[in-house]
């Protein structure tokens, strides 16, 4: 490349990944021959890396009562949780209004298209805000005692026994777990993530309600497979960005939903 | 947009570098977001749509104090000194003070595109300035950091880790 110098528009259009990669490509040839400007593009890249490393934590901590509570203030009468739901609900991906609900029969892929009898809103909010804020330093870790005594511990504070499942089989590993206040009592939060770093949860919430098959919903960008039992209602919750992502998660919560009620 | 809240929240204090004030701007943020939901496209991206919020908000919270907010380096970030290794610490110190000696309108631009990896589009739409500017004040701001990150390097007393 002969030029003599490139313009600072493009030397941070470099940082900020905005250039095609062709003068991308050749930018970066002609900073092995310009040490003054290799250092600015240096010195940018790492004022990128100081502000995550000042701020990024920021990200893990819990949401202030407040503003939670700000979901509330606008719908006098109805509950925080309710008023939250119906907010995400307004978000929800290709929904001209409500949740997009598609029930997913575990074998065949059958539509159901009723509402199901459990909170789902309930239930999906709080598994979804559990997982967003789920850092793994609130979270019991399973180590020394393993998963045993993970569920020694959530028996100890839920009153009882707690299974644990395992997602060994799908490349993801036991992170942490934790308890949660719930309006029935405890409610249970096992975080798993695999090799990347990619995060998957498993909400457990009490509550009595008649039996819901493995169904799929959308909040935000989160997607969640959730389904109940006799006591308990469960919402697997991940990201998920593309059909085979949500494949994969419906796999995984098959297994959970077999490890669970056995 | 509940996802969204905790980048709301650091981008709130990143730029206004108290958390009291943040957090209170957040608390608005979604007030206005749930009042204005109907005006919120379907497929557009929501991120960008809470931001300008956000941004229009402060803008107008900035105005009515007619003056931009004097720099009060509270506690915000949280302290790595010790994960981090001394040196490292002191040049993170060096960078947060240097960010307030900033201008709002150059750390808006480097918050957004450096912290929160917005797309010079994106941070245009969200700062509702053409992407030319964004791009000129994104690389005043970027050398002006650099160079005040340099000043206070020798200043006596701080002593930079070549």
């Amino acid at each position: 490349m002969t030029e003599d110098r490139i313009s600072d528009s493009e030397l941070n259009a470099l940082v900020d990944g905005e250039l095609d990669p062709a003068r991308q490509a050749e930018i970066e040839d002609w900073l092995a021959d310009n040490s003054d400007a290799a250092r600015r593009v240096a010195r940018y890249r790492a004022q990128n890396a100081g502000l995550h490393a000042l701020y990024d934590d920021i990200l893990h901590e819990e949401l202030p009562p407040d503003i939670l509570g700000a979901f509330e203030t606008r719908r006098s009468g109805v509950p925080a949780w309710a008023a939250m739901a119906a907010a995400i609900a307004l978000f929800v991906v290709g929904a001209a209004g409500g949740w997009t609900l598609r029930g997913i029969d575990a074998d065949a892929g059958a539509q159901v298209a009723e509402a199901p009898p459990i909170d789902t809103q309930e239930l999906m909010v709080r598994a979804a805000m559990a997982h967003v804020v789920s850092h793994e330093d609130e979270l019991r870790s399973p180590a020394p005692g393993g998963s045993a005594a993970i569920g020694d511990y959530l028996a100890d504070r839920m009153g009882k026994p707690v299974r644990v499942p395992s997602l060994d089989s799908f490349g993801y590993r036991l992170v942490g777990s934790r308890v949660l206040p719930d309006t029935d009592g405890p409610a249970a939060q096992f975080v798993f993530a695999d090799e990347t770093g990619k995060k998957v949860s498993l909400y457990v919430r009490g509550e009595q309600a008649n039996g819901v098959d493995i169904t799929y919903a959308l909040a935000d960008d989160l997607s969640m497979f959730y389904w109940n039992d006799s006591d308990r209602s469960y919402a697997m919750v991940t990201r998920i960005d593309d059909e085979r992502g949500r494949e994969a998660l419906l796999t995984a919560a098959k297994a959970v939903h077999g490890q669970l009620s056995q | 947009m509940v996802a969204e809240i905790p980048r709301l929240r650091r981008y709130a204090i990143a730029l206004m570098r108290d958390r009291t004030q943040a957090d209170d701007l957040v608390h608005d943020v979604v007030l206005r977001a749930l009042d204005k939901l109907h005006l919120w496209r379907e497929g557009t991206n929501m991120r960008t749509w809470l931001f300008t919020i956000m941004h229009n908000l402060h803008a107008n919270e900035m105005r009515r104090r007619s003056r931009m907010l004097d720099v009060v380096p509270l506690d915000a970030a949280p302290q790595r000194a010790e994960a981090a290794g001394q040196d490292a610490a002191v040049e993170l110190s060096e960078l947060s003070s240097a960010l307030g000696d900033l201008t709002g309108l150059h750390r808006q631009v480097l918050l957004l595109v450096g912290l929160e990896g917005m797309t010079y589009a994106e941070a245009a739409s969200v700062l509702d300035v053409p992407v030319g500017t964004v791009m000129s004040r994104l690389s005043r701001a970027r050398e002006e950091l650099r160079k005040r990150i340099d000043e206070g390097a020798a200043v006596p007393g701080i002593r930079r880790v070549k």
